[in-house]
């Protein structure tokens, strides 16, 4: 693909993975065929903020985990009343990160 | 989610939870006069969430009082069966090198993925935290 196409994904992009998979993702992605451009873009990635937005107001029900595609761990968040709260809170710090990797994840499928 | 994670998670949440149960049991010990309030949804807003009353079902259930715990909450029913069949599961697993559990959670999950699925469990969550209401916790 083209280095300015690639770049312009980038910067729309970027900010739904960790900043250390964009060089990955920029190499993978320059030797991507333009084809795949299109299946690439429609991949639907999760906003990282809303994702902790969700956590701090549903975090209790769980239901930042089942947005992210954890539909054990939202259960288990459920039934526990988050965990006793605690989870809850811990999940508060670790969601956004757990939603960018979810996001390279499914970017990869395009990729491999 | 790798075996060994999710197996560390359980057995933690587990010990959590029988940890939390003998809290509730002796609240004396840690000089408690009654059972702490830990729900976020509880304290902030006054109101219930789905599963308020849990902890009180899983202490009825332990006594013997089926019906009154499944009343209380019948998501203690849940959590019962979870603290006693799944590390049992997992210390298996882990002796045996087999990885029951996991495509057990994993089948669980498409399970729950599935639209009709998710939406009939989502009405029922609803429908629990509503009769929670009226119960007036």
């Amino acid at each position: 693909m083209e280095a300015s196409k690639v770049d312009m994904y980038l910067m729309t992009a970027g900010k739904h993975f960790e900043s250390h998979q964009i060089g990955f993702l920029r190499e993978k992605l320059l030797a991507l065929d333009d084809s795949k451009f299109v299946q690439l873009q429609s991949v639907s990635l999760k906003d990282p903020t809303i994702l902790l937005i969700v956590s701090i107001l549903g975090g209790q029900l769980g239901i930042d985990r089942f947005l992210v595609g954890d539909t054990g761990l939202g259960i288990g968040k459920l039934l526990t009343c988050g965990g006793l709260g605690i989870w809850a809170l811990v999940d508060w710090f670790l969601i956004m990160g757990r939603t960018r990797e979810v996001n390279f994840q499914n970017v990869q499928r395009v990729l491999m | 989610m790798t075996r060994q994670k999710l197996y560390s998670l359980v057995l933690v949440l587990s010990i959590a939870g029988y940890l939390w149960l003998i809290v509730n049991l002796f609240p004396d010990w840690l000089f408690l006069h009654e059972s702490p309030e830990v729900c976020l949804i509880k304290i902030v807003t006054g109101f219930p969430c789905p599963s308020c009353g849990t902890t009180r079902a899983v202490l009825f259930f332990s006594q013997g009082e089926w019906m009154t715990s499944f009343l209380m909450n019948p998501f203690g029913m849940l959590i019962v069966f979870s603290l006693v069949v799944f590390p049992v599961w997992i210390l298996i697993d882990l002796i045996r090198g087999t990885s029951g559990f996991l495509i057990f959670y994993n089948k669980t999950e498409i399970f729950f993925r599935q639209k009709m699925v998710a939406i009939l469990a989502i009405c029922l969550v609803l429908l629990n935290w509503i009769w929670n209401f009226t119960k007036g916790f």
